[in-house]
């Protein structure tokens, strides 16, 4: 018997079975919805806040849909501040800060309608207590391969009677090099000339704010605390750790109504596709149509205490094999090989190549070569870094 | 022993009517319990005399001690010490009976009872005639042949009926065979077996020739002549080759019965047909039979007529089983080999079922073999099955065991999805069943049902599942026309979430559902029109909705205990099936059914104008425990009719009413582990289904064809429908996400079925709509704006085509076409961006359909050789389940990742999956 189950299992193991995901758009017709989407926060944190407004678009549009010219205003009891059309759908604050346990309302005026959210108790945020990382591994769909990390996670505690449901949001920085970094500009006839300090793009620094919906809940448990939450992966591969990386993690007070918000949110379109998945939820925020209650408004007014902490971690903090670049080919050219030595590096250089340096000859000071290097691996600017040092670097 | 024959009988009549002679015997003799064949011959060598006799008088024995006594001195001291009756034909010939007296004066109310019909000497004479045949040891005579003396001679013109009851049982094992059918030719009518083999069947009095048939049996009959009320326990022998048989009803039960909706599954035909894993199904089975459909591949809830899972009745020997699954639905809870037969009624549903809205899905435990040890069992690649049956003591009691396991989880790991690669499961199952036959009259059955089931999704929560049912039932037979069965049971389901990752939030979590019965059923057919059931069934439920604990030290999880629930459901039930003439048989049935939520319990009240919503809640009162909360209840009518057009084609009728106390929440389309059973309360009402079905049936006789067309139109009150985002696991205050909502579905139901030949298989063709309506009087109470919408399971076109051919007696082959239209699912029809995400916002529900579903399964099936005497039977079965690979769409859905609104599509068994399983046999 045991003979038929291996034939068997071979027999199976030919086949790669079982459930597959595949990627898959449905034909879905254009609709006429166009919905307003209402999105604002304001925090007990010194800082111009925003408020966006658009329109839902149809599934398939590529566009945005911004709007512009409301009237937008936060009402306190008592008073009434007035946001600035920064354009593009954009409004913002203006020397106002939100305070703990005032409570605060969103206000549109667009079109003749009235837009109201609910009244929000911006609810103080408990304290982080450190936010850390443990190198792991993650999964994919290829059971062969598995990614190299760091996961990161927040402790946190705060007063019993304080908020107890959280959302977390964070803001990763990484400082990047180049592979080969360029000194000289190459001038022709062997001439070069060194590049000011201050052009150089051999370091520059990646930004990525967070996409995911995180959220925790002390709720259910007897002390108010938050003890090894997970937050992100950083994956090794994406030369995030090669040379120092940083990242803040906002910790926002939510209350029940706005917890939920969320959480349905990120149910009904992160965590689809497994077998028990639930019936995909319409998710409406807690603003209204004064005068038509049924419009349907989706987006989300919150006034949220926020408390915030960053961390750096430098490449030699990580075990060995971390932080290693991706390859990067350098271009040989001997004037030996080519006819047009000079015509063929000029046209290179136009063609975005740079100059890594010149190949002088063993024998003499005599230059035999060039070695140009693809502009990705020589300018931090081209792999998409900003030569801006962020004022928070270290 | 004297043996009758016809011809000197008749000669020897002529010869003394002839000579008849007045002459006096005086008889001397002395016999001391001398047996009566002895003390015959004694009498007729000493004395001018000659006896009659058939040889069931043979060995009686005789005490006379007389002296020159007359000769009917003589029989009348035999007669008072035998009870043999003798009748003096001339003055020489005795004609000797044991069970009835010849008379030659008519009875004093015999023109009452019997005009025109006279006690003549040929009438006699014809008795004896028949007498002769039934004694008649002969040789050729083959026990078809044989006459079968039923009841009391002396009773039979005591009315025009007579009751024959009896158990049919399989010859080698004495195990009862359940659904077969017995009938007569003229007038066509017949009866079938019940879950115990028994059958009772009114009949005119006189001869009759009795067929009865069962699936994989060899077909017998029975000569009888009925007397009066009487025995007849029938052996039937099985039928190796035509185990494969695919068959799913006797022969012409669809045009003769009286239930529209009734399918019959056999054990034999659930074996035939190719299954994935290698784990014969009766629930996949099930799918194939029109109206019943199921969400997509692995959810092995399934959906009759447009009814959601959880309303259907699904019973293991009578007792409920709450979760029918394991592993994710791959397999169900049933193990094949210990089940007989499976009834799944969809309609016609007869009022002593009831407790749930669409179905009854009735399987029955096989009983152990009465006479022999034997083993059975199977290894497929993921489970390893052993059955154990065999007699307690011979002929009275016997067990069977089934057990099944799992032995390996590998299928995991070759998932894509890393949660799924990473996790366990496992489950195995047990069936016991206990048959004990403590007389003719009584027999008691003790079943049990244990079932547990873990996984482990990406080894963080431990998720646990248990079914344990227990019964007791005890049969007993008051006569031939009533019997009684009176069961307790214990049904309990309960899960369990273990999470022990991260310590500071490591917990457990519990549900309990525990249902105890008790139920008492009379059957009663006091002649051959009326079939009466009634009976008194109770249930107390007690459960407990969900409690959460810390684990371990270190936890900072608070304990969350909600309250307990309690209920009582009891039913009162009556139904006569009744033949008004041999074309119209007519049933009438009314079950009473009363519910009472019982304390302690939580009422919570919201302000008036107010939504459903935490937020709104004025006051909360609890009432301590025994309290009776609320009491619903009411009469459900159950009314069928059959109507004969002809021999074989029959239209048929029903109205049913159902209604529901128990409700299974889940907020997913398919069954999901963790979805909770609560009961009903102030604020959640039962459900109250109304079902009218119709049918027209026809059989081809002789070439084994069935044809059936069915209609239904069904209407569902207070189903329940969620809020967008419910959340069902320990919530408190269900009734802010529980929407109730009506429904209606209706549909047209074609079947044809060929049962017999090399080629047999079935096609069924359903068209359907299963409509939902959620119109509350807040806008979080409506959906789709308050119109109807498709339910989830809505799919108006389904076919099913099961083919198999029989090369010989060993090897045969099928191959199955399945097709229905893609199950509705919700698309969003918007996008927007919010937080720097795009995201999608759904807005009608259920107005999109995923694409059409395919599939084509092979199977083929070697024997080992069939000598019936071998010791073990072995046999392979090898089966390709989607054999053309189609990716059928189980789910399509949409993720915002990485800043883009991306669709995907999830399909479960995406690629041909072929299977080996081999099953052995000893005994």
């Amino acid at each position: 018997m045991r003979q038929g189950i291996l034939i068997f299992l071979s027999l199976i193991c030919a086949f790669n079975f079982l459930n597959c995901i595949e990627e898959f758009y449905p034909k879905i017709p254009d609709t006429d919805n166009n919905f307003l989407i209402v999105e604002g926060q304001i925090t007990d944190k010194a800082e111009p806040y925003f408020v966006k407004l658009s329109r839902s678009l149809p599934i398939n549009a590529t566009d945005e849909s911004p709007v512009s010219g409301a009237n937008v205003q936060i009402e306190e009891e008592g008073a009434v501040y007035l946001l600035t059309d920064q354009g593009g759908g954009l409004y913002s604050t203006n020397e106002f800060t939100g305070q703990p346990d005032h409570d605060y309302r969103l206000s549109i005026t667009l079109d003749g309608n009235q837009y109201q959210s609910s009244w929000q108790t911006l609810r103080k945020s408990s304290e982080i207590d450190s936010i850390y990382y443990r190198v792991d591994m993650e999964e994919t769909e290829d059971p062969d391969v598995d990614i190299r990390g760091i996961q990161w996670y927040v402790d946190s505690h705060g007063e019993a009677s304080g908020a107890r449901l959280y959302r977390y949001e964070w803001d990763e920085t990484w400082q990047i090099g180049v592979n080969w970094p360029t000194f000289y500009y190459y001038l022709g006839n062997d001439l070069t000339e060194l590049i000011p300090a201050e052009e150089r793009r051999n370091t520059c620094w990646m930004n990525s704010p967070n996409s995911e919906i995180n959220l925790t809940s002390t709720a259910l448990l007897s002390d108010n605390v938050v003890s090894e939450h997970p937050l992100f992966f950083t994956r090794d591969q994406e030369e995030k750790l090669t040379i120092k990386y940083s990242v803040i993690v906002r910790q926002y007070a939510l209350d029940e109504e706005e917890h939920e918000f969320w959480r349905t949110l990120r149910e009904s379109n992160v965590e689809g596709g497994n077998l028990f998945d639930k019936q995909p939820a319409s998710v409406v925020g807690n603003v209204k149509n004064v005068s038509r209650p049924d419009e349907t408004v989706l987006g989300y007014f919150s006034a949220n205490g926020v408390k915030e902490q960053r961390k750096f971690v430098i490449r030699r903090e990580l075990p060995n094999g971390f932080g290693f670049p991706k390859r990067c080919a350098l271009d040989t050219i001997l004037k030996a090989d080519q006819m047009d030595y000079e015509g063929y590096v000029s046209k290179e250089i136009n063609r975005g190549l740079l100059l890594y340096n010149l190949i002088l000859s063993p024998f003499g000071p005599a230059v035999i070569g060039a070695l140009l290097a693809e502009p990705q691996c020589a300018d931090c600017v081209i792999k998409g870094g900003n030569e801006q040092i962020p004022d928070f670097w270290e | 022993m004297r043996k009758f024959s016809l011809m000197p009988f008749f000669l020897l009549m002529l010869i003394n009517s002839l000579y008849a002679q007045n002459s006096i015997i005086e008889i001397t003799c002395n016999y001391a319990d001398t047996k009566f064949r002895l003390v015959a011959e004694d009498m007729e060598s000493r004395y001018p005399i000659k006896f009659f006799y058939s040889s069931d008088c043979d060995s009686i024995p005789v005490n006379a001690s007389l002296n020159n006594a007359s000769l009917e001195l003589f029989l009348q001291t035999v007669h008072l010490n035998t009870g043999l009756n003798f009748f003096l034909h001339g003055d020489r010939n005795i004609i000797t009976t044991r069970k009835f007296e010849i008379k030659n004066k008519l009875s004093e109310n015999f023109f009452e009872n019997k005009p025109g019909i006279v006690d003549t000497l040929a009438n006699i004479y014809n008795i004896l005639d028949q007498l002769r045949e039934i004694s008649g040891d002969d040789e050729n005579n083959s026990i078809e042949n044989r006459i079968f003396e039923i009841g009391d001679i002396s009773q039979r013109y005591r009315q025009d009926e007579g009751t024959i009851a009896g158990y049919l049982r399989e010859a080698t094992t004495g195990e009862p065979i359940i659904g077969a059918s017995i009938t007569i030719r003229e007038p066509v009518i017949g009866v079938i077996t019940d879950q115990f083999g028994y059958y009772s069947f009114t009949l005119p009095k006189g001869r009759h020739e009795l067929f009865f048939n069962s699936i994989g049996m060899k077909k017998t009959k029975r000569q009888v002549m009925l007397y009066s009320d009487g025995n007849l326990d029938v052996d039937m022998i099985e039928d190796i080759v035509a185990l494969k048989e695919v068959v799913i009803s006797g022969e012409r039960e669809n045009v003769d019965n009286i239930q529209t909706g009734l399918a019959r599954l056999n054990i034999q035909s659930i074996k035939q047909i190719p299954t994935i894993l290698g784990e014969a199904d009766i629930m996949k089975i099930a799918l194939t039979l029109p109206g019943v459909q199921s969400v997509g591949e692995g959810a092995t809830g399934f959906n009759v007529r447009g009814g959601a899972t959880d309303q259907n009745l699904i019973l293991l020997n009578d007792v409920p089983i709450y979760n029918t699954n394991h592993l994710f639905g791959f397999f169900s809870a049933f193990n094949a080999d210990v089940i007989s037969e499976a009834n799944l009624y969809k309609s016609g549903i007869q009022a002593n079922y009831g407790g749930r809205l669409s179905s009854v899905f009735d399987v029955a435990l096989r009983d152990g073999n009465k006479k022999n040890f034997s083993v059975k069992g199977g290894i497929s690649p993921v489970t390893g099955r052993v059955t154990v049956e065999g007699p307690i003591k011979k002929d009275t009691s016997s067990f069977i065991v089934g057990l099944r396991s799992t032995y390996s989880d590998w299928i995991l790991g070759l998932m894509d999805n890393p949660d799924l690669r990473n996790s366990t499961g496992s489950f195995s199952d047990v069936i016991a069943k206990v048959t004990h036959q403590v007389d003719s009259k009584n027999s008691v059955v003790f079943s049990g049902y244990h079932s547990r089931d873990r996984f482990k999704l990406n080894s963080d929560t431990l998720y646990r599942y248990f079914n344990s049912n227990m019964a007791v039932q005890w049969r007993h037979s008051f006569n031939n026309k009533i019997y009684n069965v009176t069961s307790a049971s214990f049904a309990n389901y309960h899960y369990e979430l273990t999470s022990d990752l991260n310590p500071a939030i490591a917990f457990d979590l519990n549900y309990r559902i525990n249902q105890t019965s008790a139920k008492t059923d009379f059957n009663y057919f006091p002649n051959t029109r009326n079939s009466i059931r009634f009976g008194l069934s109770t249930s107390w439920y007690s459960l407990k909705p969900g409690s959460k604990h810390p684990l371990g030290a270190e936890s900072l999880i608070e304990a969350v205990d909600l309250q307990k629930e309690n209920g009582v459901e009891t039913a009162l039930y009556f139904g006569n099936e009744y033949e008004v003439n041999p074309l119209l048989s007519v049933y009438g049935g009314l079950r009473m059914s009363f519910y009472n939520a019982v304390g302690p319990g939580k009422k919570f009240t919201f302000q008036d104008g107010f939504p459903k919503e935490v937020d709104f809640i004025s006051d909360t009162i609890t009432y301590k425990g025994g309290k009776l909360l609320k009491t619903y209840g009411g009469p459900e009518l159950r009314l069928s009719a059959r109507y004969k057009l002809s021999q074989d084609v029959s239209v048929k009728l029903s109205y049913d009413r159902m209604r529901q106390y128990v409700h299974m929440l889940s907020n997913s389309t398919s069954i999901s582990p963790t979805d909770t059973w609560r009961l009903s309360d102030q604020s959640i009402k039962p459900q109250i289904g109304d079902q009218i079905a119709t049918g027209i049936y026809k059989t081809i006789f002789g070439t084994g064809v069935e044809i059936s067309l069915e209609g239904y139109y069904k209407r569902l009150q207070n189903i329940l429908e969620y809020k967008d985002g419910a959340d069902l696991l320990l919530n408190e205050v269900l009734e802010t996400d529980v929407i109730r909502a009506r429904g209606k579905s209706y549909g047209v139901e074609f079947l044809l079925k060929k049962n017999t030949g090399k080629f047999n298989g079935w096609l069924s063709y359903t068209y359907s709509r299963a409509l939902v309506k959620a119109n509350g009087a807040f806008a979080s109470e409506r959906i789709n704006s308050g119109n109807y919408f498709p339910s989830s399971f809505d799919k108006p076109h389904n076919l099913v085509v099961i083919t198999n051919y029989k090369f010989n007696r060993r090897i045969n082959a099928s191959l199955n076409l399945s097709y229905s239209t893609g199950r509705p699912i919700t698309y969003p029809l918007t996008k927007y961006k919010f937080n720097d995400q795009p995201y999608v916002f759904y807005t009608d529900r259920n107005k999109f359909r995923i694409s059409n579903y395919f599939r084509m399964d092979f199977g083929i099936n070697f024997e080992g050789n069939h000598k019936v005497k071998k010791l073990a039977h072995g046999s392979w079965s090898f089966s390709i389940y989607n054999l053309t690979g189609r990716d059928n769409a189980y789910s399509v859905f949409f993720r915002s990742e990485e800043g883009q609104i991306k669709g995907y599509k999830l399909s479960i068994f995406a690629n041909p999956i072929p299977t080996l399983t081999y099953n052995f046999h000893f005994r």
